[in-house]
């Protein structure tokens, strides 16, 4: 063997950027990217200019050290082209090991490797086993991640828009089904003010499932500068005040 | 017969104490080649699988509020994971190959077990300042984007670099490709730094050993784990050590190392100075050496040069940015804990022992284990500080007459002699810890003294304990159980009052974000809009930032005291300075603060009082007209205050 593993390098990055750029099944796509980046380009720019430890360990490290560097410096360079996408990344990967392996194509490789040891039966069942737990530690993690949900909720809402309107929104996020009303008035300046203070909408028995969403739009009314809306959100069965929200339109 | 009564007992004391301390090398130098046993490789694996799998059912019941099981489950499913794997890792005959694979081993297990405490997404505090930086890296393609939250953060970018390589050749989320790059980056820390050791010793019992008591640092378990700077940042140092151990004998190591130096220039700025630190002692302890003088020292200058040169060039160009972030820090921890000795109050109060900011108690047995941790490393610095320096002067010295030949500056090996003189930093860091103000410093100092610790202690195992109680079956078991109680005690230490999930905690970080909270903080970017300047509590402030992507307003970048804006019972006065001072168009109040003691010992900045805000205070902006209430779910609201300045 020559110079064939950087040869393999390069064509490993080739089908890196061609993996990125035409498939989205993450599986390949992990499995090809991973070790490219942490890895192997790191490896060939170390075979090729003759960075070569005599313990293959320590290249390995060393390996994993200057592929680091490397995607650094390429993170940079892409940067000052806007080329911090996966094209981008691909092109450099392929580059650097392009011009890796042209360096290193008279360098010999220079480990050599025993037998590895032999694995029985009664090992690699143990291995599959392990993994299979592994997994399903994480499962448990996820789903009880999921599964647990301190705070029930329901979220209400009120935001001016352009053109004289308002729009008004209710989420649940509750565990049962809800029915709301929702009442639209305008906010008097103060507390002897009889001209506001007006119901501008209501809505009755708006029925909401856990996870349901309800928007609306309303036309406010003209006014002479700013003025204050509110919106309060009622329980249905006993017309309790819920949530209470306000927005601050202009009257222009 | 007085003199000969009164001299022996001292003569035995002194003896003893002579061997105790002393430089005397007992162990083995040399290594029988052995095989690999797979059998025990693979029962070992399928241990530490069912140790995480406790990990995860004890994260499911913290979940669930069943504070007594998750503990249970937790603390066993780490001392089935720990304790099985140091007893085999230590014994004296072992394969090299083995040490390694179990080393790997142990460390993926401990950072899975990080894993599994937020399975999907950044929660952690440091993790989401990170996070908002990789974010703009991946999806905004550009570097160096403001992040107002850590605005130091896009001018170290090497870690998000990194992931969104990853993230972008795989297609996989920011959060999958950082978990994918950290779990490879653990495994090459500890291979790297069980080289290290291997190579300054000369033993792999001795490298296996250092790098178990390594993990004993309270940054081990949980920060260096963590989705930020420094994680990255301590893989490229320690591959700087061992690189630099090198390249007298392999110049060509030299494109590596500066490689590794630039890298590291532009993923942290405390390591970089590290570095700097670690190969200027090493240039001096060189320069004193009387026995590798001539041509060993070029070498050592040009790597000064090159530590020293390109993280400046850096710095320069970050700017008063690394000023701002850094100086406040150091200003408020070292100035803090020195006041103590001229006798001027901090302000800060102590940090009793195991005991977290809302008064969490550490069980007693893992207080018991914590303190002998400590000890145990105490006790394996007494007894290895000269015998670590012994390993620097060859044979056919011995006994106290090594050392003398170190005070001569005849040391073969200054990176040993540098590192045992910094075992040190050990009690400095330990004592730091439990200072109020210098906590901060003390936590990160550990990640840089257990390099020398773990090397001193791990001689002090091998030269002498293991000799000596470590020759029968049972000393040997008590000799790992000692070495697996330290790891173990590291993991207390490190993993705080709340390693395991737990129920919400009021301003807790990785335990206060929840479902409802990212909900109201996605909202803020689906009706809002991106980039409104927010302001809001400790934790709302983190998932507003990232969920939101809305420009937080913190005491950083801006003259602004949160307390002054959120506790006030009126809005007159300093509330209304502050918002029209900083500009700020929106507040989200968090009701939950007012139901008790801040997790972390802060609801909206340090500094602040202890009492949680009232609900008067916080919904103070109800009764002003020039405010409205746009969004309400019960717990939180938000305050357009875009209207104050009119």
């Amino acid at each position: 063997m020559n110079s064939r593993d950087l040869n393999a390098i390069f064509v490993w990055a080739l089908a890196a950027l061609l993996i990125a750029t035409t498939t989205d099944i993450a599986v390949v796509r992990v499995l090809v990217s991973l070790p490219l980046v942490l890895f192997l380009v790191g490896y060939a720019v170390l075979r090729a200019f003759a960075v070569t430890p005599q313990a293959f360990l320590t290249h390995s490290v060393y390996s994993i050290g200057a592929s680091i560097a490397i995607t650094l410096a390429g993170g940079f360079l892409l940067n000052l082209v806007s080329g911090l996408t996966p094209f981008g990344w691909g092109c450099w990967f392929v580059l650097v090991t392009g011009v890796a392996a042209i360096i290193g194509r008279h360098r010999a490789f220079p480990w050599q490797f025993g037998p590895l040891p032999r694995v029985g039966r009664a090992p690699a069942v143990m291995a599959g086993i392990t993994s299979l737990i592994v997994i399903g530690a994480f499962w448990q993690a996820v789903r009880d991640e999921a599964d647990v949900r301190q705070f029930s909720f329901t979220e209400f809402w009120m935001l001016p828009k352009p053109y004289g309107k308002l729009t008004i929104g209710i989420h649940n996020a509750e565990h049962r089904q809800q029915p709301f009303d929702v009442e639209v008035t305008s906010v008097p300046d103060s507390p002897d003010d009889k001209t506001t203070g007006r119901v501008i909408a209501e809505w009755h028995g708006i029925m909401l499932n856990p996870g349901d969403d309800w928007t609306r739009e309303v036309d406010f009314p003209p006014t002479v500068g700013y003025s204050k809306t509110q919106a309060i959100l009622y329980l249905s069965q006993d017309h309790t005040i819920y949530r209470r929200v306000s927005a601050i339109t202009d009257g222009k | 017969m007085l003199a000969t009564a009164v001299w022996r007992p001292v003569n035995a004391a002194s003896s003893f104490l002579s061997d105790l301390i002393g430089p005397e090398l007992h162990g083995e130098r040399r290594e029988l080649p052995l095989a690999i046993n797979v059998n025990w490789i693979a029962l070992l694996g399928l241990l530490g699988a069912v140790a995480v799998l406790l990990v995860a059912f004890a994260d499911g019941a913290g979940r669930r509020g069943d504070t007594y099981a998750s503990w249970l489950y937790y603390w066993s499913g780490l001392a089935l994971l720990l304790f099985p794997l140091t007893a085999r890792m230590t014994k004296p005959a072992l394969a090299r190959g083995e040490r390694v694979i179990l080393l790997v081993l142990l460390t993926e297990f401990l950072f899975y077990t990080v894993v599994l405490y937020a399975p999907t997404n950044f929660i952690r505090y440091d993790e989401v300042l990170h996070w908002m930086s990789a974010y703009d890296i991946q999806y905004r393609h550009r570097l160096f984007l403001p992040n107002s939250m850590l605005p130091v953060s896009p001018y170290f970018p090497g870690l998000e670099l990194l992931t969104t390589a990853v993230a972008n050749l795989a297609g996989v989320s920011i959060h999958t490709a950082a978990v994918l790059v950290l779990a490879v980056l653990r495994a090459a820390f500890m291979v790297a730094l069980f080289l290290f050791f291997e190579r300054i010793s000369g033993s792999s019992r001795v490298a296996i050993i250092g790098c178990l008591l390594y993990m004993s640092g309270s940054t081990y378990i949980q920060f260096d784990a963590a989705f930020a700077y420094e994680s990255l940042a301590i893989v490229l140092f320690i591959m700087i050590l061992l690189v630099e151990a090198d390249l007298s004998e392999t110049p060509r190591l030299f494109l590596l190392f500066a490689l590794l130096i630039g890298a590291v220039a532009v993923t942290h700025h405390v390591t970089a100075i590290w570095c700097v630190i670690y190969l200027l002692g090493i240039g001096i302890a060189h320069s004193l050496s009387r026995s590798r003088r001539g041509h060993t020292r070029a070498p050592i200058l040009f790597a000064v040069g090159v530590a020293v040169v390109l993280p400046l060039l850096w710095f320069v160009f970050v700017g008063d940015m690394l000023v701002y972030y850094l100086a406040p820090t150091i200003d408020r921890d070292i100035v803090g804990f020195l006041s103590k000795f001229t006798g001027h109050s901090s302000g800060i109060p102590d940090r009793p022992m195991f005991v977290s900011d809302d008064g969490t108690v550490q069980p007693l047995l893992n207080r018991v284990v914590g303190v002998l941790a400590v000890l145990f490393v105490a006790i394996g610095l007494v007894t290895g500080f000269f015998r670590s320096l012994a390993l620097t002067v060859p044979a056919p010295v011995r006994g106290w007459s090594r050392l003398l030949e170190v005070l001569r500056r005849n040391w073969s090996d200054s990176r040993v002699v540098l590192l045992t003189l910094g075992a040190f930093l050990f009690p400095v860091a330990v004592t730091l810890r439990l200072s109020g103000s210098g906590w901060e410093i003390g936590h990160r100092l550990s990640t840089f003294a257990m390099f020398s610790a773990g090397l001193v202690a791990a001689v002090a195992v091998v030269h002498f304990w293991q000799p000596r109680i470590g020759r029968t079956r049972y000393g040997s078991a008590l000799l790992s159980l000692a070495v697996a109680t330290v790891a173990f005690g590291g993991i207390i230490i490190g993993g705080g009052s709340h390693p395991v999930h737990d129920v919400y905690r009021i301003s807790g970080d990785a335990d206060s974000v929840e479902p409802m909270g990212i909900a109201t903080a996605k909202w803020t970017r689906d009706w809002l809009g991106e980039g409104n300047r927010f302001v809001a509590d400790r934790v709302n402030q983190l998932l507003l930032g990232i969920y939101g992507q809305q420009h937080i307003i913190t005491p950083i970048k801006n003259r602004v005291y949160l307390p002054d804006i959120f506790r006030p019972e009126g809005v007159e006065g300093d509330p209304i300075h502050q918002i029209q001072e900083s500009k700020i168009e929106y507040l989200l109040v968090d009701l939950r603060l007012t139901m008790g003691k801040a997790a972390m010992g802060e609801y909206y900045e340090r500094g602040e009082p202890e009492t949680p805000p009232t609900p008067s205070a916080l919904l103070k902006f109800d009764r002003d007209k020039r405010a409205a209430c746009v969004f309400d779910n019960g717990w939180m609201m938000i305050y357009d205050v875009r209207h104050f300045d009119e």
